[in-house]
């Protein structure tokens, strides 16, 4: 009974760890055909629009200055808001500075104890201070407010993008998502003073960030766009200013304490009735971190804002403005997490029961495996790496033809072992979540990490 | 799955519908409390199950080839009567019964809004458990046709572990889009109370 039991509990396993990758499987064929066919749209005229960057700033002064200058040199119309969130660096001066002889660029300040937190409290503050600065006749449908990184780069063209037809030119669309890029990308040395090895792991780590944004976040995206559940990232998210405030009419403030408050905006705005729209057709450019623990960091606090973000699902199941592919599919991200926690149980098991049966039964299990078994491990690798590998390729042709498709295999596979990643980050932040610890450093800059000499 | 070859054998070798306004918390609590008692069905009963899916495989391919399930072991027979007939063991790992619990457990959560009535829960499961054994029964057959033209072990061993798998990965990924689109189909109760 004890040994049925068994047999029983390790066949569940393997239905389960089978199930899935099936899913997984599934999901990644439904999203890639629309995202290869996707082609550009004709951008639109910005100029009916006011526009409003929210640039969140703790202990930036290493970069805030020139994201300033980029932004009103790129886009001379536009208001910049720079949040200083109680920096204890000179980014406040620094701020202040510009702002003395532009008014075109804006102070919010935020002194302890009401400072530090979170990213979504200090957009709150900048959101009451643009709604006081703004005169009371103000075409709020009108007013875009876009929130931008301290190290983020907008392309020229992105307002242009973000004003097109299908966009902010469509009455229903209420935000926009913009496609992130990685800045860094392209950078041999991101350690200048380390050795070859740690700048070879550190650049591949930052380009299969920028494969994972423009390629599999991309097609994620892409997808939603049919479902209707367009996620915000927290970089390079445009809203209406109206449809912020109908967030705030319905749940207090437009932004909310999640870790992850940029998805649990796009939430609360789904739930309000609106629609979110993305685009690829421009990008905003950011940081990748060549820095793996760094990067585990940051990861760790995405996968716990999203477990935070479950608790959304009731009210995503019973809205009537979320259609049910859309509730399902919001389902399956919010419950991602939580999957890769089970992964981590069921997967190992197969391995497990092969590893002891070619321990038990040594000679029948060396026969079984080169008498054909080794097919298995075959049909395995295909099924359990192919949608992470096909990124690879996906990823060249779509984003960056230039590497070729050798690289881009080699990506796809690198890729693969990248997101092994989330199975130590999903417990990470599970052990968080049962510590109930809501707090967060945020990630820093990669120029905090090199010499004043080499910073740029 | 596993295979031995045989003689002979002895008789033991081995909808988004639409939920009606209020009127279904009752009905939706018994719809998951269903859903949750086949999925303990499944489990408990999943050798019994294994044997229905050997008798069933049996009669399916009994239209073209001599076969037999065993009298209460999850064991089918191919070929009998010839001196190369065989049988396949339907092991849990092989069976569909493990995979269709997955479903049920889906199709209980879904009940547990009232977004979809336990109508259109309950077809869109039916049909996703209906497509996982019928994907099952056709590996069964892949696996005995390859083992019937290629001989046992090359047969097996293409049948089970290479075709079989994929037909496997293909109709397990098939239910869960039945799954989906019979679910999302069709309007909300909050929608066809507003229309």
């Amino acid at each position: 009974m004890t040994s049925d039991r068994l047999l029983l509990g390790v066949g569940a396993a393997q239905a389960i760890a089978l199930v899935i990758s099936v899913t997984f499987l599934t999901y990644v064929l439904v999203i890639v055909v629309p995202f290869l066919r996707c082609r550009r749209r004709t951008p639109g005229d910005s100029a009916g629009y006011g526009w409003h960057f929210f640039v969140p700033a703790r202990d930036e002064e290493k970069v805030i200055g020139t994201t300033i200058g980029y932004l009103r040199g790129s886009f001379p119309t536009a208001h910049v808001w720079v949040i200083d969130d109680a920096s204890t660096d000179t980014t406040g001066q620094i701020v202040a500075d510009v702002a003395a002889c532009d008014d075109h660029v804006h102070v919010v300040s935020r002194r302890l104890p009401d400072a530090r937190t979170g990213k979504g409290e200090a957009l709150n503050v900048a959101y009451r201070q643009l709604d006081a600065w703004l005169p009371a006749d103000a075409d709020r449908d009108r007013v875009i407010v876009g929130v931008v990184d301290a190290d983020g780069r907008p392309a020229a063209d992105c307002l242009d993008v973000c004003a097109a037809d299908h966009l902010f030119g469509d009455p229903d669309v209420s935000s926009v998502q913009v496609c992130v890029r990685m800045v860094n990308r392209d950078e041999r040395r991101p350690f200048p003073h380390r050795g070859r090895y740690a700048n070879a792991f550190g650049r591949t780590l930052v380009r299969l960030q920028d494969l994972e944004f423009r390629a599999a976040i991309s097609a994620i995206q892409m997808n939603r766009r049919r479902t209707r559940t367009v996620g915000l990232g927290g970089n390079g998210q445009f809203s209406r200013l109206s449809a912020l405030d109908d967030v705030r009419a319905a749940f207090g403030r437009p932004w909310h304490g999640a870790l992850l408050e940029d998805y649990e905006l796009s939430l609360h705005l789904l739930l309000t009735g609106h629609r979110n729209e993305y685009t690829d057709d421009t990008l905003v450019d950011q940081e990748g971190l060549p820095d793996f623990r760094r990067l585990l960091t940051q990861r760790t606090r995405w996968g716990q804002g999203t477990m935070q973000c479950g608790s959304y699902l009731p009210k995503l199941w019973s809205s009537r403005h979320v259609p049910t592919i859309g509730a399902l599919e919001a389902a399956y991200y919010l419950l991602q997490p939580w999957l890769q926690l089970v992964g981590t149980l069921v997967y190992p098991v197969p391995v497990g029961v092969l590893i002891y049966n070619f321990a038990a039964y040594p000679n029948i299990m060396t026969g079984w495996f080169a008498g054909g078994g080794w097919l298995l491990f075959l049909v395995y690798i295909v099924f359990g790496l192919g949608p992470f590998v096909a990124w690879g390729p996906i990823y060249v042709r779509r984003c960056e033809p230039q590497l070729g498709m050798v690289r881009g295999l080699a990506l796809g596979f690198a890729y693969a072992a990248f997101m092994l990643t989330f199975y130590i980050t999903s417990w990470r932040a599970f052990g968080r979540i049962l510590r109930r610890r809501r707090d967060w450093a945020k990630t820093r800059r990669n120029a905090e990490f090199l010499p004043d000499s080499a910073a740029t | 799955m596993s295979a031995r070859t045989a003689g002979p054998p002895g008789p033991s070798s081995a909808l988004s519908s639409v939920l009606p306004h209020g009127s279904s918390r009752l009905t939706r609590g018994a719809g998951t409390i269903l859903f949750l008692f086949v999925l303990a069905v499944l489990l408990a009963y999943q050798y019994q199950l294994r044997h229905l899916e050997a008798v069933g495989a049996a009669r399916l391919f009994g239209l073209g080839t001599p076969t037999l399930a065993a009298s209460r072991a999850p064991i089918v027979y191919f070929g009998l009567g010839r001196p190369d007939a065989f049988g396949l063991t339907i092991t849990p790992e092989c069976s569909s019964t493990l995979l269709i619990a997955p479903v049920f457990l889906i199709g209980g959560a879904m009940l547990l809004g009232r977004r979809m009535t336990p109508q259109r829960v309950l077809a869109a499961v039916g049909a996703a458990a209906f497509l996982l054994i019928v994907g099952n029964q056709l590996r069964i057959g892949l696996i005995a046709y390859l083992i019937s033209e290629l001989g046992f072990h090359t047969g097996y061993e293409w049948g089970h572990l290479v075709l079989g798998t994929v037909v496997s990965i293909v109709f397990i990924g098939a239910s869960l889009t039945l799954l989906v689109a019979v679910l999302s189909t069709g309007r909300t109760h909050r929608q066809r109370a507003a229309a």
